[in-house]
């Protein structure tokens, strides 16, 4: 007997969100219904009833209509969810990048990333990294808004940002870099170290053992993934300020070179641990000034709400 | 915006004035609708039912569960407390009247 009202309530109750007894609010809406189908039709058989909930909308939209409270995250905070998620993005696939480039499984923030055993498995990870932080901000964000904390978070886009103005980007640079990365590599073309390269992308053997056949091959490799990253960053760049993109592009850049030669001329390790080194500092040193600089912008923000409310 | 959303967004002040007169008598949901449509003034059931409830939370109305027919009913009726509030809303409602038939006429003179 009125086996679609039932349905229709469950739905309804499935999606209710509010502070009130929500029995009396499904009591309502089902007085409701028989009210309108009783009124309408004179009597309330399932087919009536059917009818009635034609009229009387989606179950979705009366529970949107009854719910009450507060959005999870607030629309405006879109903007700072976007950004941060950016930022985290960024950094978090940086991290990931040198761990993998100098085989470094544990390399500063062991919780940061995956553990990355070839470039196959690396690039698997990359749609992966971005979930987890857009999800790790929406928790965060969910939280603050929940607390009703009513502090401003620091946005600071115009430090990364390029503004809309700035944004100059010629197509034919982009095709004449993506050219040059194929002359090089074509010059190091060598059947046996693509195989190779292959075979460690999805067996997640070390890079570290791929023969390079000598040092020009080497070097030309070095050139070609360059060039590529040059051509990466040209193209993010019309986004972001140039002197955030070189520095990252300074360490990425860093990173092949010491990789490719290191494998193409044996007897470097002293150079690989001297750079793997270096980098770790520079980054130790990056991230620290980050972390301080992000609690002088939260501390501020807190004092500024506090004066503004005394 | 659309002339819909327009419309749904001026009704949204309306109906909560038009119920808190309606409600001088005490009413259950689906007579409010009717009483509306012979008024000739059509809203739909999903906005004016949570209305009623919201209402009724902010002290505006007051509501009680009866079982007519052998069928239960949620009456509601305005409160002491909504008819000083209805009083308050027609006199900013006759306040926002005379400046847009003030700005008409200028217009019209213009």
């Amino acid at each position: 007997m009125r086996k679609k009202l039932e349905k229709y309530l469950d739905e309804v109750r499935d999606y209710l969100v509010t502070d009130e007894d929500a029995a009396d609010v499904l009591k309502e809406i089902e007085s409701n219904i028989l009210e309108k189908c009783q009124a309408q039709y004179g009597e309330c058989s399932d087919e009536n009833i059917e009818k009635t909930l034609a009229t009387f909308g989606k179950a979705i939209d009366v529970a949107k209509e009854y719910s009450s409270g507060e959005p999870l995250i607030p629309v405006f905070l879109k903007k700072v969810l976007w950004f941060y998620t950016g930022v985290l993005f960024l950094v978090h696939l940086g991290l990931n990048g040198l761990a993998f480039g100098l085989h470094s499984d544990g390399f500063i923030f062991p919780f940061f990333f995956n553990g990355v055993s070839g470039w196959a498995s690396y690039l698997v990870s990359i749609p992966l990294l971005l979930v987890f932080d857009f999800g790790l901000v929406c928790l965060l964000l969910a939280g603050v808004s929940q607390l009703k904390a009513s502090v401003l978070l620091p946005l600071p886009r115009r430090s990364f940002l390029r503004p809309k103005g700035e944004r100059k980007y010629n197509v034919w640079i982009q095709v004449l870099l993506l050219v040059m990365s194929g002359f090089f590599l074509s010059l190091a073309f060598d059947p046996q170290t693509f195989e190779n390269l292959v075979k460690s992308a999805f067996s997640g053997t070390d890079m570290h053992f791929v023969a390079l056949s000598d040092l020009f091959t080497g070097l030309y490799i070095g050139v070609a993934i360059n060039v590529i990253v040059e051509t990466l960053f040209y193209f993010v760049g019309r986004w972001f300020r140039t002197g955030f993109l070189e520095f990252l592009k300074a360490v990425v850049s860093i990173s092949v070179w010491q990789y490719v030669l290191r494998t193409a001329v044996p007897g470097l390790e002293g150079l690989e641990l001297l750079v793997q080194n270096v980098l770790k500092g520079v980054l130790i040193f990056v991230v620290v000034i980050l972390v301080i600089n992000v609690i002088v912008m939260l501390v501020r923000s807190v004092v500024r709400e506090v004066k503004e409310h005394v | 915006m659309g002339r819909d959303q327009f419309e749904s967004e001026m009704n949204r002040g309306f109906l909560q004035l038009l119920t808190l007169h309606l409600l001088e008598e005490k009413l259950y949901g689906y007579e409010i609708v009717q009483r509306m449509e012979k008024m000739g003034y059509c809203i739909e059931e999903s906005s004016l039912y949570p209305l009623l409830r919201r209402l009724a939370s902010k002290g505006l109305l007051e509501s009680d569960w009866q079982v007519v027919e052998n069928k239960p009913r949620k009456y509601y009726v305005i409160s002491k407390e909504g008819k000083q509030v209805r009083e308050e809303i027609n006199a900013v409602w006759e306040k926002q009247n005379q400046i847009l038939n003030r700005v008409k006429e200028g217009a019209k003179d213009a």
